[in-house]
């Protein structure tokens, strides 16, 4: 464990060390290096936790279990209150479990990257004010604060606390335009592990097997590709278009779904496009919800239904499926 | 503290009150140096994972002690004053002082009596409080915990049955049982931006809000920990409400 905490840190010094251009100011600088060894140290540690969940006014209790070894990371996620509904996540899929209910949600999992050491995205941005905010005890461990503060209200504002000592992110906040939390995660325990076990990851045999949904696709019906399909008229400010695929899901079996990641490089929303006539839309699926600090907007064009979830706020969110456009 | 105090405590948080005395327990707690920390600790962490402002010199217990201690003087006999000069001054000096021992007593009675009064009306304004803060959104103010002011009666088997004890923004506790908040039923699920009711077409959202999640760049940050709202959400959360 020692020697893994070293050369993390080795890591980030050495790459921030090499990097780091000279205009950008000393404390958002460290504040950029702060998030750049969480976003490592969370990937690459293993570890073992208890942790509190706030959303809609409900704090939930949750256990997860995190290992990074040659196969690659495995991740165990579940809620110790009530049902036990649970994720789990390994190199090829995420499974998730809500027993009371007997369903089961199956996708694919997408390879994580590091980000930067010192991430433009973050030091550059005209979006966010990125500053160090003290120090602070989280968990019994020593941590660094650092706030992202959104300079309008398209998107939310986040509170990190690292851990001083290995990096790893001990609590989190998402704050709304007037800094009050729509959103929190803290860790109550935490214990970093020198291996685990991989049978701790195994499903157990007797969970639910009915409705499975399967969003992962399978070699013979896979058409994902990238596309050009969805345009944007006018994007809020600062976020732009990252990628476009159209693949099967399951919440369109019939036909395949255009899917367009949205960021502006904190704030990310997929913009899901199902290419039906009017007719065929569901009245439930239209307008806004939300669920903590996840919006999502639903709005029917005459050929399709475009449907954008993201954590950002709900003007946000409104906005960018308003300014979806089709392209024949 | 024995695992039956603990409990208490525990049960006082959450204003699961059915079958206890509060009064009763808060006399308990105030009692006890270890029991008044504990739950000084429990409001605490309840105001830190809230991410509300945390007086830590603040004590709920300690509140409740000094409020015993300093609450005037109260009963519903008649005073000793009222006897003299309603005729009382042909009693003789023995028949004073057992007067006198009666009535100290009976003021001794009358204190305690009404010091459990404020130490419940106390006790049931934090936990019907605190009630409150689990059943409402993260941006609504505390301080609107308190407004109006209809009586609040205690039950009639409480130790204070004499006693009626005002607490704002309250009716009918103690003739009315609240149902159990139970955590089972919980969980968070997605809301109408237009009316707050709870959605249909509930699991689509989350098969899109888990694609969304694996396919986030926020991800790279903050790895698994985006599934939590995914973990969090409950199918049956709400169906009491």
């Amino acid at each position: 464990m020692r020697q893994l905490k070293t050369s993390l840190r080795g890591w980030v010094f050495a790459a921030v060390s090499t990097s780091l251009p000279l205009s950008v100011a000393a404390d958002e600088m460290d504040a950029a290096m702060l998030l750049s060894t969480m976003s490592t140290a969370m990937q690459t540690l293993n570890y073992e936790g208890t942790f509190v969940h706030i959303q809609n006014g409900h704090a939930d209790l949750m256990h997860i279990l995190h290992a990074n070894d040659e196969n690659g990371e495995s991740e165990r996620m579940r809620s110790l209150n009530g049902e036990a509904r649970e994720v789990i996540r390994n190199n090829s899929l995420v499974t998730c479990i809500w027993p009371g209910s007997n369903d089961v949600i199956v996708n694919k999992s997408k390879p994580r990257t590091l980000i930067k050491p010192v991430d433009s995205a973050l030091t550059d941005s005209d979006m966010y004010l990125i500053t160090t905010q003290g120090k602070d005890r989280v968990a019994g461990l020593a941590a660094n604060v650092v706030s992202v503060v959104p300079k309008d209200d398209y998107r939310y504002g986040y509170r990190f606390w690292v851990d001083t000592d290995t990096g790893m992110m001990l609590r989190s906040m998402v704050l709304d335009a007037r800094q009050n939390p729509v959103e929190e995660l803290m860790f109550t325990s935490i214990t970093y592990l020198d291996s685990v076990d991989p049978q701790r990851f195994v499903i157990d045999p007797n969970e639910p097997q009915a409705q499975w949904t399967e969003n992962a696709e399978n070699e013979e019906n896979s058409i994902r590709r990238v596309v050009d399909k969805v345009r944007f008229d006018a994007l809020p400010n600062g976020f732009e278009e990252r990628s476009e695929t159209l693949r099967m899901m399951a919440v369109r079996k019939d036909s395949p779904v255009s899917h367009v990641v949205v960021s502006d490089g904190i704030a990310t929303v997929s913009v899901y496009v199902e290419y039906v006539a009017r007719a065929q839309h569901d009245p439930s699926a239209l307008g806004s919800t939300h669920m903590g600090a996840i919006n999502a907007y639903g709005l029917s064009l005459p050929t399709a239904l475009v449907t954008v979830v993201g954590e950002a706020p709900g003007k946000a969110v409104e906005s960018i499926a308003r300014a979806t456009r089709l392209v024949n | 503290m024995s695992d039956n105090q603990d409990d208490v405590l525990s049960r006082l948080m959450d204003g699961e009150m059915a079958d206890m005395q509060p009064s009763r327990c808060l006399a308990d707690v105030c009692q006890s140096e270890e029991q008044k920390q504990k739950w000084a600790r429990y409001h605490l962490a309840r105001d830190a994972i809230r991410g509300e402002a945390v007086d830590q010199t603040f004590s709920i217990a300690s509140a409740v002690s000094a409020a015993l201690e300093h609450e005037p003087t109260y009963s519903n006999v008649t005073s000793l004053s009222q006897h003299s000069e309603t005729g009382a001054a042909a009693a003789d000096q023995q028949s004073r002082v057992e007067q006198t021992a009666s009535g100290k007593a009976r003021s001794r009675w009358g204190l305690g009596a009404a010091g459990l009064g404020v130490a419940a009306s106390a006790a049931l304004a934090t936990v019907i409080g605190l009630d409150y803060f689990q059943n409402t959104g993260p941006t609504a103010a505390p301080n609107t915990v308190v407004a109006g002011s209809p009586t609040l009666t205690l039950p009639s088997n409480s130790v204070v049955n004499s006693a009626t004890v005002s607490v704002p923004g309250l009716t009918g506790i103690g003739t009315q049982q609240a149902p159990v908040d139970l955590v089972s039923n919980r969980g968070s699920y997605w809301v109408s931006g237009q009316n707050g009711q709870r959605v249909g077409a509930e699991m689509r959202l989350n098969q899109l809000l888990g694609d969304h999640i694996e396919h986030s760049p926020n991800a790279d940050w903050r790895g698994m920990l985006p599934y939590s709202r995914l973990v969090g959400y409950d199918a049956s959360a709400g169906a009491e409400q």
